[in-house]
């Protein structure tokens, strides 16, 4: 034995066996995923700390080992060596835990005249000193047991800590940490560590109390190895020392849960069932990487018990929290959603799951295996849904919701106003819970000038659905408990406020807050060409009927979209172009009617078509055609007598024809001729025909299908030829919207040519202002709106009959993009954009042809742009 | 001899495995148990051989889609729709929309979609349709009505004008003395025909016998509607690159998204009464 010992590495013999299996992550105990820098520093001062505690801590050996280990932590420091590393290296054990933690047969021996005992040794020692940790080490031998547990005793015992509430109740019961032959040392390093930080902690207590509080039983122990550096500085205080403590326990036992799971399952599920609730209750003291990697190891936990033969019965019921409170059900069914998301499962046992869920919260499902994720999704849709004022269950909705969405960001902006936008349109009395709901609300929020909350706030007060005593409470909790610059007692709104009351109150906060808006209507007409311009839009969006006919449709069309073209070329950075079209955005289309043949028979024209056709040689035809030159149209019967001559055997002949039929290949008197020779197989001929009459690419003669398709085109171009007033008035304003989109395309500066339609214009507009979107995709909830925008469009792109059809999937895709777009740029809008989709909804319902269906979502689209110049005018 | 006892033995096998598909379905068709909707669809679709029997293995299969996505088990609700879609077999619209609907639900299915969502191409039977009708327009009666004679020449003209929101009796007026009366022409589809001799030789004279000259019909509101007819059968919207036309001969009618709402009214089912006993569907297990 003491020869193995003498052989081992010192790497081995000072940080044991899992640190000596080689490389870095091995050395100082880390996992391949590395959260974060501190976690790399920490774990270098964890293993050096456990060299300073071993027994041969001053020799060579020591300083050996304290190198590599600066070695080891400099390499991972290094993102991209680390992961070359980390291809190379095994990834290491988490040291364990202090085997001081674990509950051993002896726990029962610490008995209260014991502590008592205790007690007395550290107060008579003067605090934790060397003495008193010397005379507790003392205590603890002579009583057969561990520092530890006297310690632990000494922080968690006390009966004042016991009626407090769950959160502070004693730490998690651990297993026995491997080896155990370091358990003094670490106890050791541990008091000492403990001693430093109430040393700390005394030196900046103010006013200079530094007695220690001997008797404060309360005192939690601080395991520093185990604290996160990346909570709030405040760790002077007690609960967040205590709350840090127990996170790190928590992760510690699902850390290994995930390991017995295979070896002892049902030892692991009893654990399991002790561990889970506590960590459902304590999620919050987690950040976000030790929860993601706790979402993943109970997700992993339950995949391999699925694995192991265990029944959806016994699996499933695991996850499940009783009770409502929002805090545990969030966390909860994120826990589900992201097993859900777990390759490996059996179906009965998601089905199982998916029950329990259901009966847990109607929440859509995540697709995010990120369990801080799920919680924002979760948290999100139990703000907007809860129909309660009770002030527990929104406190507990609100530490949870705090702490799954960063605070400041847009999400979580989004979320508080969507929970607060629901609480004001409960038309029930409101009473003080509401008031304390409110207040923890609002201070949730920064209400920084030109903040999302102030663009809300007023939008609160025009919304009749808003009672007036909710809002009433609200203003005053805005007023007397939130950060809000700017508002006094006059901007406190009255709970028994009339309507002109109210708006008067909302007149004072506006004041306030939005200045320029005060302004007469005439100053806005002076201030520039914004201001018109959102004048213009609002007269037009109002103007356009709930229900058109597709003549009626045609002018709101080409109104709308002007005025929207002339926004986003102001915002675009080209305002003289935008005002040119403001200018003339209400011109009517220009009557513009090409001349067409009459399809009935004339005299001359038969007598044309017979001579014509009867001619067998070119020199006898030229005179009559010469008869056409400057006629713009043909008759049916010299169409047809064309026609005939094309086929004929004398190729001049046949020359000649082809040169007429191209000069009225648009008739339509032609293209009737034309395919009433389309029944016959396609010959050189034939091709040269139809060539000359439609100018355009043709498939090869040899293509079985080459009389449907041609067929198809000819009938395309009958339609164009035959089309009536409104069908003409119908193809101008595409010609315009065509233009107007090439307008936006030059601006940003994209070339797709002259043959482009409407569609391909505005899917490669979108597709160039997406990428703002895009880049605010940050989150996964954000990219799988993305992803079902980008599918829907997928979808009506493929079921899009015609070109009008395209360009209606194309507008459909603007605006899906679009609303993401201002939600995730201004989250307060989220009301008014999702208003507009709604009233696009029931207006695209009602609309019996596709022109109508264009004309609403081009109106739609104009409403988001006019909250878009609202919101950048305030920029 | 053998041949009967073969027949018997199938129709016997056939009625055994109905009679225990339609018991298990009887037995395990519920909520609780959202993933049997697919499977008994599914074993109901294989067996089926009456329109009755697609139209239940269709509502099982239909109210699987509805279950399983109230239960926000995307995976098993778009499976669903995807074998409500291969019931469709005989429908392609019908068959798409659903491949749509099942995207929809589960977006990770695209590359299944891409691959066996039925694109919109013509049948024979369409192209026939569409042939028919220009026939008619250019004076072949004869041919013209050995396509009409038909049945699914016929039935795809009807339907088609009946989408177009033209009316059976529209249509009958307007195609009827095409067909009928046209095979007595003189000119036989020809535009012209040998007609007075001028110097000893035959001319071509323009053929006058028509109502209308070939191709084009006595108005052209008739016109407008025979093309429209023909252009839907032979799918010719999507060569309309002008949207004048296109409101003109094309299909103009709005663009409806698909829905689980949509699914639901096509089948006509209920999810209220998601159980099934005896073939009938109930509220109550």
């Amino acid at each position: 034995m003491s020869e193995h010992r003498r052989n081992q590495s010192p790497i081995v013999r000072f940080l044991g066996e899992d640190a000596g299996q080689g490389g870095p992550f091995a050395l100082l105990g880390l996992r391949h995923e590395i959260g974060s820098v501190t976690e790399i520093q920490r774990a270098r001062l964890r293993r050096l700390r456990q060299v300073d505690c071993h027994p041969q801590r001053a020799t060579p050996d020591a300083d050996e080992v304290r190198l590599a280990i600066h070695s080891a932590a400099s390499q991972l420091l290094d993102p991209a060596l680390r992961s070359q590393l980390a291809i190379r290296w095994p990834e290491g054990t988490p040291v364990d835990v202090p085997k001081a933690w674990t509950p051993t047969r002896a726990m029962h021996r610490v008995t209260p005249a014991l502590m008592r005992r205790a007690r007395l040794i550290v107060g008579s020692s003067g605090g934790w000193n060397a003495s008193a940790r010397r005379r507790l080490a003392h205590l603890a031998r002579i009583n057969r047991l561990n520092a530890m547990e006297i310690i632990q005793q000494l922080g968690a015992g006390s009966p004042s800590r016991a009626s407090r509430d769950d959160s502070s109740r004693p730490l998690p019961m651990l297993p026995p940490a491997p080896g155990g032959s370091g358990g003094w040392f670490i106890a050791y390093s541990l008091l000492g560590v403990l001693a430093c930080t109430t040393a700390i902690t005394l030196m900046i207590v103010p006013n200079g109390e530094g007695t220690f509080e001997l008797a404060d039983d309360s005192r939690p122990i601080t395991l520093n190895d185990y604290t996160d550096p990346d909570m709030p500085a405040d760790t002077g205080s007690t609960v967040q020392r205590d709350r840090i403590t127990h996170y790190s326990a928590i992760a510690h036992e699902l850390d290994r849960l995930v390991a017995r799971a295979r070896v002892e399952p049902d030892a692991a599920v009893a654990r399991f069932r002790e561990i889970y609730p506590q960590f459902t209750r304590e999620w919050t003291a987690f950040p976000r990487n030790a929860l993601q990697r706790a979402g993943v190891n109970i997700a992993e936990f339950m995949v391999r018990l699925d694995q192991q033969g265990l029944s959806p019965e016994q699996i499933s019921p695991l996850l499940a929290v009783a009770g409502v409170e929002p805090g545990r059900v969030m966390l909860a069914t994120g826990v589900i959603d992201v097993t859900l998301n777990s390759a490996g499962l059996r179906q009965e046992t998601m089905d199982q799951l998916r029950a329990i869920r259901t009966q847990m919260t109607d929440a859509p499902v995540s697709n995010s295996s990120d369990l801080s994720v799920n919680v924002q999704v979760i948290a999100s849709h139990l703000g907007r849904t809860s129909g309660t004022d009770d002030s527990d269950w929104w406190t507990s909705w609100h530490a949870g919701a705090e702490h799954a969405v960063a605070k400041g960001t847009r999400e979580h902006t989004a979320m508080i106003l969507g929970a607060m936008s629901r609480r004001l349109r409960d038309p029930r009395e409101p009473d003080h819970q509401w008031r304390s709901v409110a207040s923890l609300l609002v201070r949730s929020l920064d209400w920084r000038p030109n903040s999302a909350e102030r663009f809300w706030l007023i939008e609160q007060f025009s919304d009749r659905s808003v009672t007036t005593p909710r809002l009433a409470m609200l203003t005053e909790a805005l007023v007397t408990e939130s950060a809000a610059e700017g508002v006094d007692q006059l901007m406190i709104l009255r709970r028994d406020a009339n309507d002109p009351k109210r708006d008067q109150i909302q007149s004072r906060i506006k004041s306030a807050w939005f200045p320029n808006q005060s302004m007469s209507a005439s100053e806005m007409l002076a201030s520039g060409s914004m201001t018109p311009l959102m004048q213009q839009l609002r007269v037009e969006i109002n103007a356009t009927p709930d229900q058109l006919d597709d003549d009626r449709a045609i002018d709101p069309l080409l109104r709308l979209s002007r005025l929207v073209t002339a926004a986003h070329l102001q915002l675009d950075g080209a305002p003289e172009l935008g005002e040119e079209l403001i200018a003339s955005y209400d011109e009517p289309l220009s009557e513009n009617t090409p001349e067409q043949s009459s399809l009935a028979r004339t005299t001359s024209d038969t007598e044309w078509a017979e001579k014509a056709v009867n001619c067998t040689e070119p020199e006898q035809l030229r005179p009559y055609l010469d008869k056409l030159i400057g006629k713009r149209t043909i008759g049916i019967s010299s169409a047809y007598a064309l026609v005939y001559l094309a086929k004929s055997f004398n190729a001049n002949l046949r020359d000649l024809a082809l040169e007429q039929i191209t000069r009225f290949g648009d008739q339509v008197t032609m293209l009737i001729a034309v395919d009433h020779e389309l029944d016959i197989r396609p010959s050189a001929k034939l091709e040269a025909i139809v060539y000359a009459a439609l100018q355009t690419e043709l498939p090869s003669r040899n293509d079985p299908d080459w009389v449907p398709i041609v067929r198809r085109i000819v009938l395309a171009r009958i339609g164009d030829a035959i089309a009536d007033e409104r069908a003409i008035r119908v193809s101008q304003l595409q010609q315009e919207i065509s233009e107007l989109h090439a307008l936006r395309l030059e601006i940003l500066r994209i070339d797709l040519g002259t043959d482009a339609n409407p569609a391909s214009q505005l899917v490669a507009i979108t597709n160039s202002t997406r990428s703002r979107s895009i880049q605010g995709a940050s989150s996964p909830q954000t990219r799988a709106e993305l992803n079902l925008i980008e599918t829907r469009a997928t979808i009506e792109r493929a079921n899009a009959p015609s070109l009008m059809h395209a360009y209606l999937a194309e507008q459909r895709f603007q605006l899906g993009l679009t609303r993401l777009d201002l939600l995730l740029r201004y989250p307060d809008t989220e009301q008014v954009v999702d208003a507009i989709i709604s009233e696009l909804d029931d207006r695209d319902a009602r609309a019996s042809s596709v022109l109508q269906q264009i004309t609403q979502a081009q109106r739609a689209i104009a409403q988001m742009t006019l909250v878009e110049l609202e919101r950048e005018a305030y920029q | 001899m053998n041949t009967l006892r073969f027949i018997s033995f199938v129709v016997l096998a056939l009625s055994v495995l109905g009679m225990s598909a339609q018991s298990t379905l009887d037995r395990s068709a519920r909520p609780d148990q959202p993933r049997v909707y697919l499977e008994l669809g599914e074993q109901l679709a294989e067996l089926a051989q009456s329109e009755q029997d697609r139209e239940l293995a269709r509502a099982v299969l239909g109210m699987g889609v509805v279950i399983n996505h109230q239960r926000n088990d995307t995976s098993a609700a778009a499976s669903c729709c995807v074998a409500l879609a291969w019931a469709f077999s005989d429908d392609p619209i019908m068959q798409a929309r659903l491949w749509d609907l099942a995207l929809l639900i589960d977006p990770s299915r695209y590359t299944q979609w891409a691959q066996y969502r039925p694109a919109t191409s013509t049948t024979d039977a369409m192209e026939d349709a569409a042939e028919c009708l220009r026939l008619a327009r250019n004076a072949d009666g004869d041919g013209a009505m050995n396509l009409y004679r038909r049945p699914e020449v016929r039935a795809i003209i009807e339907q088609t004008a009946q989408e177009l929101g033209y009316t059976r009796d529209e249509l009958n007026h307007a195609l009827t003395p095409m067909l009928e009366g046209i095979s007595r022409d003189p000119c036989r589809g020809n535009y012209f025909h040998r007609g007075d001799v001028e110097n000893g030789e035959s001319i071509r004279q323009v053929c006058t016998s028509h109502g209308a000259p070939l191709g084009t019909t006595q108005s052209t509101q008739t016109l407008v509607m025979l093309l429209r007819i023909e252009s839907a059968c032979l799918n010719a919207n999507e060569s309309m690159g002008d949207w004048g036309c296109a409101s003109m001969l094309g299909s103009t009618a709005p663009m409806r998204p698909v829905s689980i709402e949509w699914m639901i009214k096509e089948l006509g089912i209920d999810p209220e009464r998601p159980y099934l006993r005896n073939g009938v569907w109930s509220s109550t297990p």
